[in-house]
């Protein structure tokens, strides 16, 4: 009797739709820091989209690192996963989906991945890292507390022996306004923190996006990049090169070195509820590379092909390689197409294709070269062709282009 | 009537606008400024050196001897592509010799060279007429980069003009009609393809120009290409067309014996390119641009 009576009071508690602490939130998706739950088209970046590292890259080395991140959602929540390599750094993850704030990485200007934190103006903001407790700050200076809270795993990071950790967190749809169409989602390292391992009070309490003067505004102090002096800026990956002026900042925590940066549309149809069923990767737009140098009219690629004349029937192909005058590796969206010398579409290779462009002269990419085959199969005609490759910060949009003349001899 | 007139519209824009088919080597440059402006739609105007390559039969029409240089380097590409043509009347007919280029550096260039002959038929005092041509051409084909091969090939061409009335003009022409093959290093070779065009102009109080051309490259599809041009009082013309699905523009301006004329091929999949001609006849042009 007193177990139904127990039974029956539990049942005619209202439950929160979102007061669960559970960490299996759906039939699918365990929240526990191991991202094994993550189907292969939801790691909006993997290793086909890693930007490649080059000596003096990071402040932190290769003990600071995202490697990884997957985004997914269902009806009740939008999941993150971070894979990363942390030491005494730390991952933050902003999301925003008002209209203000971080538009895309060209506003960012000369200073690429050194991230002017009041630029961004998150909505909700993630920090994570060893010997930290993970934190949620809402906008306008609200700890997140809670749900979110408790949906972001782990809790405390391990020092793993080779730095290897995992962020995975879930925000409730909830959390965010009626019919949001497009989440913006900047992961960045940031830190060190080993030295001030918890966000001060302040950070909670404090101005936040609402509350901004005009300055900004204030963000949790003790989180700026403070690097020791001597301390060695080794290779790393995905991270920008320190600047001298980050030390003046140490105190405030209004830099951050961007890693990526996202722009998914959920709500494609416009009726105001998130799609599902699609892969996120597939609506994901990538709003820049995270590096100063896709800038329409101040980026170049070229494109230098070898052999320039070549012969088909003989088994030849003419390989093409992109290069890039930018400083840091440029995530774009290529397209590359052939045409006959008076302007007809002859062939195409790549439409909208991602790419990761290195900076400076590159070796070809497999796959990047013509057999002296049109889009119908047989050999083209003895003759010029121009290689047409267009580029864009986004999909659909060309930035600019290059062009190289090939020559088919038969 | 009006169902017609939109149906006839849409078919015309769809035929306008229709993929051409491809074809590399020798693909044929306009000939001039002034062809390229009107849409490359010029087989039934033909009135000056530029019929050499277009339609042999207009170089009949011609009043004086004409020189024409045309040059142009395509969508700012390393390759120089330039148009010599030299026309002539006789007391028998007409005749031209023109000489075109398309290179690259030092790596590969196409060369043709073309004799052409025209010839009335019949003319009357009413501007009515019926005129032939034929044409010759040795085009060679070279390339001195990794391979260091060369061939030449001959073809034969000719065309029709007539003008039954001086409103109106229809004309015919084919080039390669033989489709010979060029073979650098394979035996299978690059084919020269035959190409027939045909179309019509209007003419209205010798100011305003309307023409249409229909071409066919080998065996595939036909395309539709047309333009206008409309010559202004005090040596000028103004100049529009349509070609492969895209606008192009120009201006032809006389002075005297001299001519220049300007072309903007605008909005092609590599972007916009332009071209320039200049042109020498033997006596003053009468102060009409676009009728020399």
């Amino acid at each position: 009797m007193k177990r139904c009576a127990a039974l029956l009071f539990a049942l005619l508690i209202p439950t929160p739709v979102f007061a669960t602490t559970a960490k299996n939130l759906s039939p699918r998706m365990t929240v526990d820091g191991s991202l094994q739950d993550f189907s292969a088209d939801e790691w909006i970046v993997d290793a086909t989209s890693s930007f490649p590292e080059r000596p003096g890259d990071s402040a932190w080395g290769r003990l600071a690192d995202i490697s990884r991140v997957a985004l997914t959602w269902d009806e009740s929540y939008i999941y993150v996963g971070v894979d990363a390599v942390i030491s005494d750094a730390a991952i933050a993850v902003w999301m925003q989906w008002g209209n203000d704030g971080l538009r895309s990485l060209e506003g960012l200007g000369t200073l690429g991945r050194l991230v002017e934190l009041p630029a961004i103006r998150p909505n909700l903001y993630v920090l994570a890292g060893p010997g930290v407790e993970a934190r949620v700050l809402r906008a306008g200076g609200n700890r997140g507390t809670g749900l979110v809270d408790e949906h972001v795993v782990p809790r405390r990071f391990a020092r793993a022996a080779n730095g290897r950790a995992g962020l995975e967190c879930a925000i409730a749809w909830n959390e965010m306004p009626p019919g949001v169409r497009t989440v913006r989602l900047v992961v960045a390292i940031t830190g060190p923190i080993g030295r001030d391992a918890t966000v001060p009070e302040s950070a909670a309490d404090g101005k936040g996006r609402g509350e901004s003067d005009a300055s900004g505004p204030v963000l949790p102090r003790g989180f700026g990049y403070a690097p020791a002096p001597g301390e060695a800026t080794a290779t790393g990956a995905g991270d920008a090169v320190p600047d001298p002026s980050a030390r003046l900042s140490s105190s405030r925590f209004e830099r951050a070195w961007l890693d990526r940066a996202f722009e998914v549309t959920v709500d494609a149809d416009a009726d105001g509820r998130p799609d599902f069923g699609i892969s996120p990767r597939e609506a994901t737009v990538v709003t820049g590379p995270p590096g100063r140098g896709a800038v329409p009219g101040r980026t170049k690629l070229s494109v230098t092909a070898s052999p320039r004349t070549f012969s088909p029937d003989a088994g030849e192909h003419a390989v093409f390689r992109i290069s890039s005058n930018a400083r840091d590796a440029l995530s774009v969206f290529v397209t590359i197409t052939l045409h006959s010398i008076s302007g007809r579409r002859v062939r195409v290779l790549a439409r909208d294709q991602r790419r990761i462009v290195p900076p400076g002269n590159n070796a070809p990419v497999a796959g990047d070269e013509w057999d002296g085959r049109g889009d119908d199969g047989h050999v083209v005609d003895g003759g010029m062709y121009v290689l047409n490759v267009t580029w864009g910060a986004v999909a659909g949009r060309i930035d600019g282009s290059a062009r190289v003349v090939l020559v088919v001899v038969r | 009537m009006m169902r017609t007139v939109c149906g006839a519209v849409i078919a015309a824009w769809i035929v306008v606008c229709a993929p051409v088919p491809v074809h590399g080597a020798f693909e044929r440059m306009p000939a001039s400024a002034r062809v390229a402006a009107t849409g490359g739609a010029f087989v039934s105007v033909a009135d000056d050196a530029a019929a050499a390559l277009t339609n042999p039969a207009g170089l009949a029409g011609l009043g004086a001897r004409e020189l024409l240089i045309t040059g142009r380097r395509p969508w700012g590409l390393n390759v120089n592509e330039a148009v010599v043509a030299a026309a002539a009347p006789f007391s028998w007919g007409a005749g031209a010799l023109a000489w075109t280029y398309r290179g690259l550096g030092g790596a590969y260039a196409e060369n043709v060279l073309s004799l052409a002959l025209a010839r009335d038929i019949t003319r009357t005092s009413e501007d009515a007429s019926l005129s032939v041509g034929i044409a010759l051409d040795a085009s060679r084909a070279a390339v001195s980069e990794r391979f260091d091969e060369s061939d030449t090939a001959f073809s034969l061409g000719g065309g029709v003009l007539l003008r039954p009335f001086p409103m109106i003009a229809l004309a015919y022409n084919v080039r390669n009609a033989n489709a010979p093959r060029i073979h650098l290093v394979s035996a299978a070779g690059t084919e020269l393809h035959r190409e027939q065009s045909w179309g019509m102009s209007w003419y209205w109080n010798d100011r305003v120009t309307i023409s249409m051309e229909q071409r066919r490259v080998g065996n595939r599809a036909w395309t539709t290409r047309g333009g206008v041009e409309v010559a202004l009082p005090g040596s000028a013309a103004l100049r529009s067309g349509i070609s492969q699905g895209r606008g192009t523009f120009g201006i032809g301006m006389v002075s005297g014996r001299y001519g220049f004329d300007f072309a903007y091929l605008s909005g092609g999949r590599l972007g916009s390119t332009a071209m320039v001609t200049l042109n020498v006849r033997s006596t003053a042009g009468g102060g009409d641009a676009s009728r020399r």
